[in-house]
């Protein structure tokens, strides 16, 4: 029987297929009921808590197997990917390229790494993790530690997003949950002085595509 | 090198982000914003439009045949190459070369310029906030001032200290000053934006004859005086018209002849008469000549009537609606007094011409009658009074005008001292000023001149201490002791009054000479000598023996004022000093890039 999802916060698309019993989140995303939801978010692993999803019926894997045999059956273990790039602050920002990391991962093995030389960082995570903790070691001497709010990200359309993303990049807007109207345009124009972007609205389409282009989503 | 900012897990809170799985995410690893901010002084003599004055800055994202060609730093390319050099040496460092303002030089227009700046930065006053996007991060500021953009970067301060829209993170970690005059009660220096480890250094050269004493007197706008050009042209061009042809002097007298004016026979009454035709070119030349004289008064009057005007001055961007802008170089009463004393002068020909036309119409030309019409005592005894001073009280006609003239274009006096010591005596801040002396850099170090500028400077300075009380209680005797303080070390004027100095020995031989003889002519000679002598004593006492030096040659002179008010001033801006680097440096909380 078909049913609804509301999505709540730090959730996507992979967790809810896995709640629902759907074999991955495509059955979910290209469910055509969700052709308005898919139109609203094209990127699937970036939703907004209070959307509302159709949950199709999951229909039973199917296995073909021969009777009188041992047969071994694998299950993967559903993973996402966590994909940063770090960069420098400032007016020649550049990609901090060889830095080594140390990523904690709720439910996990830490995480030792190095960044590439464009200055990114990609891992594996629980599909599950929600948080995570990341040192950033920029010399022997000095490291940076972050808290990562995982799959909390939310549409560049969304006030929320848009701080979030602005605060990735530098643009201290605080709190992203937090009520601050003046702060969140004050910075989305510094974000348009620092783009060239000339649009009457603070968080109009051109923004929110750039935003999202800077970014990185 | 400045130790990076340690932000380590331990002594930091973890910033919080948001990112998403499975997609891109760009994370700015967090580096306080260092802004070092350099302006500009009062000096920008070459670009007299207070509209462009105010935009004469640099912004580097116009191409560089847009920017105004004089703007401040742009003589000073080492300093600001060394500058771009540090800038590129760390992660988060920015130089802000946009400020500018009209520079000129009274206390209104730099304390709105150091409002304006501050404003402009933050976003304050309502102006567009030019680092809008560190409004809520913590920044540190590096003021660095030459001139009297150290007493605007004083105003930036007090804004930054009292505006409710100044960001409480933002703080001063810096102020570097290069040859600032700091004054006794103007500008003052506020510490409330500052960081505690906020750090002054101080740059100044001992030759910087600006920083020590002239800018203690705010001169008031002149460029629009400056402008007047029409009516110094049409002096100018009057006095250029002044003529007189000396052949037909030499004619007249070289056709003197006796002349036997008794027809009787056996009489004889010679007289020595110039040849008619000859001699009514000569006197028709000498009334051209006058006439032209009083053309020049006139148009010195003109010239002096065109003061007395209200100039009005264009104002400068940062000053519109603030300020007023119209103004008289010469007020009513001195003008009333400058046409006084011109009309004594101008006076002084009345009876000179008044006897050449007599002479002419008479049409008979006694060689002796010129020198009789020629009044030169009439003529010249307003003018040597007008010239003369009293040695002691260095007063006199001439120069109680010209006293009066330089206190009305003062906008305020305020003696200035060369450290910011003072000013931040009663602070936490006393012990964080590191004094950085770069008079060896000054090409004038090296001409061993040192007892001469030392014996100029400080008399200069003790004329400033005694001129440094109320107003009301002020002697115009020090004002006029420091014009001839600085008169005296003018060479060409020095060596000049130096050949008076037999003028004594001639004042006493023709006062001797004079009290038996009632002579006026020689009574204004006498005057004159006098006046000599009083030149050369007043110079002498004053002259520091010396100060220029012409070998090598260089313009302008090493030791001449115009060196010591500009090049001695502009030492400590021709590049960052290893010292001034070193002391910058160590208060850069931004990291150094990596690699």
């Amino acid at each position: 029987m078909p049913r609804k999802h509301t999505v709540k916060a730090g959730e996507h698309l992979m967790r809810i297929a896995r709640k629902y019993g759907l074999p991955d989140w495509k059955a979910l995303y290209d469910a055509p009921e969700n052709a308005a939801f898919k139109q609203r978010r094209p990127n699937p692993f970036v939703i907004l808590p209070g959307d509302t999803l159709h949950i199709p019926d999951a229909a039973p894997a199917e296995m073909k197997a021969g009777t009188g045999k041992q047969h071994t059956f694998t299950l993967k273990k559903a993973q996402t990917t966590l994909k940063l790039q770090f960069h420098d602050d400032g007016p020649d920002a550049r990609p901090l390229a060889r830095v080594r990391y140390h990523l904690d991962i709720e439910g996990a093995q830490p995480v030792e790494g190095q960044t590439d030389g464009e200055g990114w960082m990609a891992t594996p995570v629980p599909m599950d993790a929600e948080e995570a903790t990341l040192t950033v070691w920029l010399s022997e001497q000095e490291s940076m530690e972050w808290t990562l709010e995982l799959s909390h990200l939310t549409p560049s359309d969304d006030v929320a997003g848009a701080r979030a993303r602005l605060n990735n990049l530098g643009f201290d807007s605080g709190d992203p949950s937090a009520a601050d109207e003046p702060l969140t345009e004050q910075m989305l124009r510094a974000f348009q002085q620092a783009n060239g972007l000339e649009e009457q609205d603070a968080l109009g389409p051109q923004t929110r595509a750039r935003l999202e282009r800077e970014h990185g989503c | 090198m400045a130790p990076p900012t340690s932000q380590s897990p331990d002594s930091e809170s973890k910033q919080k982000v948001r990112v998403a799985l499975n997609s891109a995410n760009k994370l700015v690893v967090r580096d306080v914003p260092n802004i070092i901010v350099l302006v500009g002084g009062t000096v920008d003599p070459g670009n007299m439009d207070t509209a462009a004055r105010s935009a004469s800055f640099h912004d580097p994202k116009l191409a560089s045949s847009a920017h105004d060609p004089n703007w401040y730093w742009q003589d000073n390319r080492p300093f600001r190459e060394a500058l771009d050099a540090l800038r590129k040496d760390y992660t988060n460092l920015h130089l802000f070369t946009m400020h500018g303002w009209s520079g000129d030089n009274n206390p209104d227009n730099r304390t709105i310029a150091g409002r304006y700046l501050a404003d402009r930065l933050c976003g304050g006053g309502g102006e567009k906030p030019y680092y809008a996007a560190f409004l809520n991060r913590e920044v540190s500021i590096h003021l660095i001032g030459h001139s009297h953009g150290g007493n605007v970067i004083n105003e930036f301060t007090e804004r930054a200290a009292t505006s409710k829209e100044w960001p409480k993170k933002w703080k001063i970690r810096s102020i570097t000053y290069l040859s600032t005059p700091f004054f006794t009660k103007m500008h003052p220096v506020k510490t409330g934006a500052f960081s505690d480890a906020c750090h002054i250094t101080n740059v100044f050269c001992k030759y910087d004859l600006t920083q020590r004493v002239v800018a203690d007197f705010s001169l008031m706008p002149l460029h629009d005086v400056l402008r007047q050009k029409g009516n110094s042209d049409a002096l100018m061009k009057e006095v250029h018209g002044l003529h007189f042809d000396m052949g037909k002097l030499n004619a007249a007298l070289m056709s003197t002849r006796p002349v036997d004016k008794d027809d009787r026979f056996w009489h004889i009454d010679l007289h020595l008469l110039m040849d008619k035709v000859k001699a009514e070119q000569l006197y028709d030349e000498s009334l051209t000549a006058i006439a032209q004289l009083r053309k020049v008064f006139d148009a010195v009057r003109g010239l002096l009537r065109q003061f007395n005007t209200p100039l009005q001055f264009p104002v400068a961007t940062e000053l519109k609606g603030k300020l007023t802008h119209e103004r008289k170089v010469l007020s009513d009463s001195l003008l009333a007094r400058f046409l006084a004393e011109l009309k004594t002068v101008e006076k002084g020909i009345d009876p000179t011409e008044k006897a050449l036309r007599a002479r002419r119409k008479k049409g008979e030309y006694p060689v002796g009658g010129l020198f009789d019409d020629l009044h030169l005592a009439d003529f010249l005894q307003p003018l040597v009074r007008l010239i003369g001073v009293d040695r002691k009280t260095l007063n006199g006609p001439l120069w109680a005008l010209i006293g009066s003239m330089l206190e009305e274009q003062v906008a305020e006096f305020d003696n200035t001292v060369t450290s910011p010591a003072a000013q931040l005596k009663a602070t936490k801040f006393a012990t964080a000023i590191t004094q950085v002396d770069v008079s060896k850099e000054d090409g004038y170090s090296h001409r061993h001149k040192d007892v001469e500028f030392g014996r100029f400077i400080s008399r200069l300075e003790g004329i400033e201490k005694r001129y440094a009380v109320a107003p009301a209680l002020r002697n115009p005797r020090d004002l006029r002791d420091l014009l001839f303080t600085l008169l005296a070390q003018v060479e060409p004027l020095r060596l000049l009054v130096q050949k008076w100095a037999s003028a004594a020995d001639w004042a006493a031989s023709l006062a001797t000479y004079g009290s038996k003889t009632k002579s006026p002519g020689l009574r204004v000679l006498i005057d004159l000598v006098n006046h000599l002598e009083s030149y050369f004593v007043i110079v002498s006492e004053r002259s520091a023996g010396g100060l220029q030096v012409d070998q090598p040659k260089v313009d302008p002179p090493y030791g001449s004022l115009d060196y010591l008010m500009r090049v001695s001033h502009s030492v400590s801006r021709q590049d960052l000093y290893p010292p001034v680097k070193e002391a910058l440096k160590k208060q850069l909380d931004t990291r150094l890039k990596r690699g």
